[in-house]
């Protein structure tokens, strides 16, 4: 049985907060633990927090799957982006070939982490009547606010 | 004429634009339902900008360079996210807040959340850390006015930012959020056109156009003057500190409530739709003053072609970058445009903090909304004026950085309303004493952590490893107080209009 929009929102919540403690531990953890487990642990939590976030007010049902496959999609290669940052800063030795004048992890931080993002811009341009507000929900609205 | 007044014609300029569609949207404020939502009847290109410019306040324009001079590439964490921040802010919050403000009477943050939470309780929390968070973030907007007045015009730092606030008062008084909506666009072009010119003239001027490229670029100048920690992606501050920065400026956009608010204020869905593309392509323009007046302020002075700054001065990085290596007309412009990002956020913060007073604190005390709502928002726009600026000059006295301070006020407003607002509002489960509860804590664990980690001076009590952000450890903290505090407590039963709000 499938479970409901109800218990479908009260999972996603859980997973952020126990995100959301993971990464509290990781800072408060700070010198008990390697840095590289802690950036590690801490960037995963967020990550984890982010997708679940994004997932969290899209509307449920198979007509929007594909739309929330790209978003899922999205929040994916973002991810990646995160984890290519913390390993070209690990390997990147100096004096090695720059990336638009600067070392490639932080040119991958500057162009990936701030344009990446416009995917799920255009995604909500795009599917907005689909899976961010329906029309049949826009309509549920109105006719309860002439009710009030 | 010379450079100087060129510059002060431009601006005054400016200014009096400011002060006509001030004028303007006074006739247009009938009532307290236009002093605060602008009547709901804004559309796009005002969602837009509003939520842009607002944003992009003294902190991004003044504290960002200044930033980035002190700890390099640190500070990009807070300004690359904000793409991501627009956009988790409307997910959770753009349609969500449009149908509330359909369905049930609001004019205030405060009365979304008593509406949601059927808690006056929840409301007086709301409200209260919006005065603390709106009293520092008008500090930060004024010390950013009066870093860059004062330095233009070598004038005391003091009466510098009295004059910017009384021209902010003047308008935001009469023409209340509509003033501020319209000045909001026009300071929000701009911010965009400043925002280009001045990274054209960062990148082609400093170095002699070898900022980027070249055998004597930017990252073989630093690498020369062994501070190659400021240039690689971590910055000076080290990744968790930049984690933190990412966490709350990324997900922290969803509690500010100079942003949120203004989806009260819409007309229809349409703008929920298109204004997020607007926002995000301007506020991207923006940003590249943020990433590289600070960068080639700090070239100049490590090649040895301009004095360094003074220690505890480094948001004086874009006004001294600008007198020195800008045009004049230019120079105008781009000081219009600081003036502009101060001030577009400093009258939306007016607005909010007026609110508190007039609508919030009447509901939470008396029960009842005041009379003539309209004239007591006025006055209560000129105190709450007096008094950031009163705590901004006392700031200053302390060597709070602008960026800093923005932090501590953003971070506050994050902890307290990211679970309650953009959380709560989409999850049917959340319950009045789990807001409470996360409210509390956000507040508690932000002025704790910030204090214990300034006083005594000599040897602050605690300090968060890793310069990790206080006001990340304030949200993370709140977030999972909200969700524990709701599962264990039981959900009050929700009308039928509050449970299609929520589900929509």
């Amino acid at each position: 049985m499938k479970p409901s929009t109800s218990n479908l929102k009260d999972r996603y919540i859980t997973g952020i907060a126990v995100c959301a403690g993971a990464m509290l531990l990781a800072i408060l953890l700070g010198g008990f633990i390697p840095p590289t487990a802690q950036v590690l642990l801490a960037g995963l939590a967020l990550q984890g927090m982010l997708g679940l976030i994004v997932q969290l007010n899209l509307i449920p049902g198979r007509d929007t799957k594909r739309y929330r496959w790209a978003f899922g999609f999205s929040c994916l290669v973002f991810a990646a982006i995160f984890f290519g940052i913390v390993y070209l800063d690990h390997v990147y030795q100096g004096g090695a070939q720059l990336v638009a004048g600067m070392e490639p992890a932080t040119a991958l931080m500057v162009f990936g982490i701030t344009l990446w993002p416009f995917t799920a811009v255009s995604l909500w341009v795009i599917g907005f009547q689909k899976v961010i507000y329906s029309t049949q929900a826009q309509q549920t609205i109105k006719s309860l606010a002439t009710e009030k | 004429m010379d450079d100087r007044t060129l510059i002060l014609l431009f601006i005054a300029g400016y200014l009096s634009i400011c002060l006509g569609v001030g004028i303007w949207a006074a006739r247009r404020t009938r009532s307290s339902r236009d002093f605060f939502v602008a009547g709901q009847g804004i559309g796009t290109v005002l969602l837009g900008f509003a939520a842009f410019s607002t944003t992009m306040s003294g902190f991004g324009f003044i504290g960002g360079p200044g930033l980035v001079y002190k700890y390099g590439t640190s500070s990009f964490w807070i300004c690359c996210c904000a793409i991501l921040g627009f956009t988790l802010s409307a997910l959770l919050i753009g349609k969500r807040f449009k149908i509330f403000s359909e369905l049930f009477d609001i004019l205030t943050l405060p009365d979304a959340v008593a509406i949601r939470y059927q808690s006056e309780l929840c409301r007086f929390l709301s409200a209260l850390v919006i005065l603390l968070g709106v009293i520092a973030y008008l500090g930060t907007n004024i010390l950013a006015f009066g870093t860059v007045a004062s330095t233009f015009f070598e004038i005391d730092f003091t009466l510098a930012a009295i004059g910017g606030m009384t021209v902010v008062i003047l308008y935001a008084v009469f023409g209340g959020i509509i003033a501020g909506l319209y000045t909001d666009v026009i300071q929000g072009f701009i911010m965009v056109f400043a925002s280009v010119a001045l990274f054209w003239i960062a990148i082609s001027t400093a170095g002699e156009g070898q900022f980027v490229d070249g055998p004597a670029n930017l990252t073989q100048a630093f690498r020369e003057a062994e501070l190659s920690s400021a240039i690689g992606p971590w910055g000076v501050l080290g990744p968790m500190a930049c984690l933190s920065f990412f966490f709350l400026f990324a997900l922290g956009g969803s509690g500010q409530p100079h942003i949120n608010t203004k989806y009260f204020m819409l007309r229809d869905v349409r703008p929920v739709r298109w204004g997020l593309l607007l926002c995000t392509v301007a506020y991207t323009l923006c940003i590249l003053l943020w990433m590289t007046v600070g960068f080639a302020m700090k070239y100049l002075v490590i090649t040895g072609q301009a004095p360094a700054l003074v220690a505890g001065q480094e948001d004086n990085a874009a006004p001294v970058f600008l007198l020195n290596h800008a045009p004049p007309w230019l120079a105008g412009i781009v000081f219009s445009g600081l003036f502009a990002a101060i001030m577009s956020t400093a009258d939306s913060f007016l607005n909010i903090g007026a609110g508190v007073f007039v609508r919030d604190f009447p509901q939470v005390f008396l029960r009842r909304t005041v009379k003539r709502e309209l004239f007591w928002a006025r006055v209560a726009t000129v105190l709450l004026a007096t008094a950031a600026t009163a705590f901004a000059l006392w700031a200053k006295k302390h060597g709070d950085l602008i960026a800093i301070l923005g932090t501590f006020g953003w971070g506050l407003f994050a902890a307290a309303f990211v679970p309650v607002v953009a959380i709560g509002f989409n999850w049917k489960r959340a319950t009045w004493q789990g807001a409470a509860a996360s409210t509390i804590v956000g507040l508690v664990t932000n002025l704790g952590l910030d204090l214990a980690g300034k006083y005594p001076e000599a040897s602050p009590l605690y300090k968060v490893p890793g310069a990790v952000s206080v006001g990340a450890v304030a949200l993370l903290a709140s977030l999972v107080t909200f969700v524990a505090v709701s599962f264990l407590t039981r959900p009050a039963p929700l009308s039928r209009t509050l449970e299609c709000a929520i589900d929509s």
